[in-house]
């Protein structure tokens, strides 16, 4: 079978596998599948076959923690022993077999601190399952990354101390990889500390739940007298209900027994109290009779033209008698108005006037216009 | 967006959490320090305690209440916490902040309600009102409780399914625990 084809295959038969994926073998299944090993029968169960789980379990980065949690020791026991073969026979193939060794580990470092990174989220965001199972898992995760905490150590001293000296191209990829390794052995340590803040708050999440459940079950048989306590006790201070408060009004009406008697107000009375009434007459507002007013306005575009063409010498005299003051009547509105005018000449027109340090007939200092 | 504003919302009965997408403006407000305590101040003279802590804000009433007030308060922290036992249930790992989907938890509860029938007992006494209803008519009325306690806000317009867990669900969550102090396994 070449790889279109399996493709193809795996492209037929999707919702089989999906379903057989998710943990639920159909029945039925084609023998297309058990010939190309997706499927596969132990005795008379059928099974999704292992590596083709953990190719998709790996491309969808759903990493399971026993996958993850290699064993290292092994390798680093493999690598002190082509060490000593080396020593012994200085054959440069167990120098090329340490640094595969050593590249070989790194890499197992490298994959395993994203794989754990997904693995940690995954059980952060856990909702599906019960809180007893997530508990269970991140406390043997926990455990298992304590004790990779221990051999990335260990490596780490191996590396250092054990491989270190042999040649030039090792000890510059040791020096790299130790970088590396230091920086994952952090990261663990960030995880570890992420894992067990989690699970405190799931243990803590656990018992609260239980006491919710147990709180529950008391209301439901109506046996909640401790809560009821607690709601009377310290209703001051909890939150009140007025949102939900429903008035009932009461509505009473006379019989008509009641009615019928003649002196029912007399009947109403002795119930009631009840006030005269008193009538409130509205203030009086006395309104002025509007009258039309005559407005004195002087002309003043006038009286400057007059004063152009006659040039007085005396400015305010000549003002006081023209015949725009003369429109208004009293002799103090007359000189007032006239004086007003008189300023407002002698500001706008300034280069027109020659002011005389005399004063003149009205105490007032003569200004000639010129 | 004024204290008036705010007590209008509060004098309602309701707890306003500061993770509410509705009430972000009025939160906002009262967490400024110096309008809190003025409002503390307003509230106090028209005989209201307002309380601000755990990023949720509600208002208690000074004095007695009378024996209608004194009932309806038990009966909706009854009801409230009938609701969190509920979602719990459903969702064991569900706290402020966290999503929940209405369909999704009806799924859930036709999964457990076979194997725990007191999910049941507790889901029909809290929509009792309703006499003899379906499913979706029970959980209806359900997320309405929830959202009259202010404990769920829907998110987004669109989206008709989902809803925000909000903070003020840790109102409830303490007086359980200020209720029940020492632990038991539950079944």
């Amino acid at each position: 079978m070449t790889h279109i084809e399996l493709i193809s295959l795996l492209n037929k038969y999707k919702k089989v596998i999906d379903l057989a994926y998710k943990g639920e073998i159909p029945s039925g299944i084609d023998t297309a599948l058990f010939e190309a090993e997706i499927f596969n029968k132990i005795g008379e169960r059928v099974v999704l076959n292992e590596a083709y789980i953990q190719f998709v379990n790996t491309m969808l980065k759903r990493v399971e923690y026993g996958v993850i949690f290699g064993k290292y020791a092994e390798e680093l026991q493999q690598l002190v022993t082509y060490k000593k073969r080396y020593l012994e026979t200085s054959d440069k193939t167990y120098l090329n077999r340490i640094r595969k060794g050593i590249e070989d580990v790194f890499l197992k470092f490298k994959r395993r601190d994203s794989d754990i990174s997904v693995l940690i989220s995954r059980i952060v965001h856990e909702n599906a399952l019960s809180l007893e199972v997530v508990l269970d898992d991140a406390e043997r995760i926990l455990q298992q990354m304590q004790e990779l905490s221990h051999a990335s150590t260990q490596t780490y001293d191996i590396f250092s101390k054990e491989i270190v000296g042999l040649s030039k191209e090792i000890d510059n990829l040791i020096i790299d990889v130790k970088i590396d390794i230091q920086r994952y052995s952090d990261n663990l340590h960030k995880y570890i500390h992420r894992l067990n803040g989690f699970i405190l708050r799931t243990k803590q999440r656990k018992e609260q739940n239980n006491k919710i459940a147990a709180l529950a079950q008391k209301i439901t048989a109506d046996e909640a007298t401790e809560l009821e306590a607690l709601l009377r006790s310290d209703h001051e201070n909890l939150h009140h209900t007025f949102g939900n408060t429903k008035k009932h009004k009461i509505k009473t009406l006379p019989s008509s027994r009641d009615i019928e008697q003649n002196r029912f107000s007399v009947i109403l009375r002795q119930i009631f109290t009840l006030q005269p009434h008193k009538a409130v007459t509205a203030p009086k507002t006395v309104y002025k009779k509007q009258v039309l007013e005559d407005k004195v306005v002087l002309n003043y575009h006038k009286l400057i033209d007059d004063i152009h063409r006659e040039m007085p010498k005396d400015l305010f005299a000549f003002i006081l008698s023209h015949e725009e003051i003369a429109k208004f009547d009293a002799p103090q509105t007359k000189r007032s108005e006239a004086f007003k005018a008189f300023l407002m000449t002698v500001s706008e027109h300034r280069e027109h006037t020659k002011i005389d340090d005399g004063f003149g007939s009205h105490h007032i200092r003569r200004v000639a216009w010129i | 967006m004024d204290i008036a504003s705010v007590f209008e919302i509060l004098s309602q009965g309701k707890i306003i959490s500061s993770n509410s997408k509705k009430y972000s403006e009025y939160t906002r407000h009262l967490m400024d320090e110096e309008i809190f305590d003025a409002f503390y101040e307003a509230a106090s003279t028209l005989g209201y305690i307002l309380h601000g802590e755990g990023g949720y804000f509600y208002l208690s009433k000074k004095g007695q209440m009378n024996k209608e007030e004194i009932e309806s308060y038990i009966t909706k922290h009854k009801d409230a916490i009938l609701a969190i036992s509920i979602l719990r249930q459903l969702r064991p790992q569900l706290d402020r902040g966290s999503y929940i989907v209405y369909t999704d938890l009806i799924h859930e509860y036709k999964m457990q309600v076979k194997e725990d029938s007191s999910i049941a007992n507790r889901l029909n006494m809290l929509v009792s009102g309703k006499g003899n209803v379906d499913l979706k008519s029970a959980f209806d009325a359900l997320f309405d409780r929830l959202r009259k306690f202010d404990m769920i806000e829907r998110v987004g317009d669109n989206d008709q399914d989902k809803y925000k867990v909000l903070d003020a669900i840790d109102y409830y969550i303490k007086m359980i625990e200020l209720s029940e102090p020492n632990s038991r396994e539950s079944k």
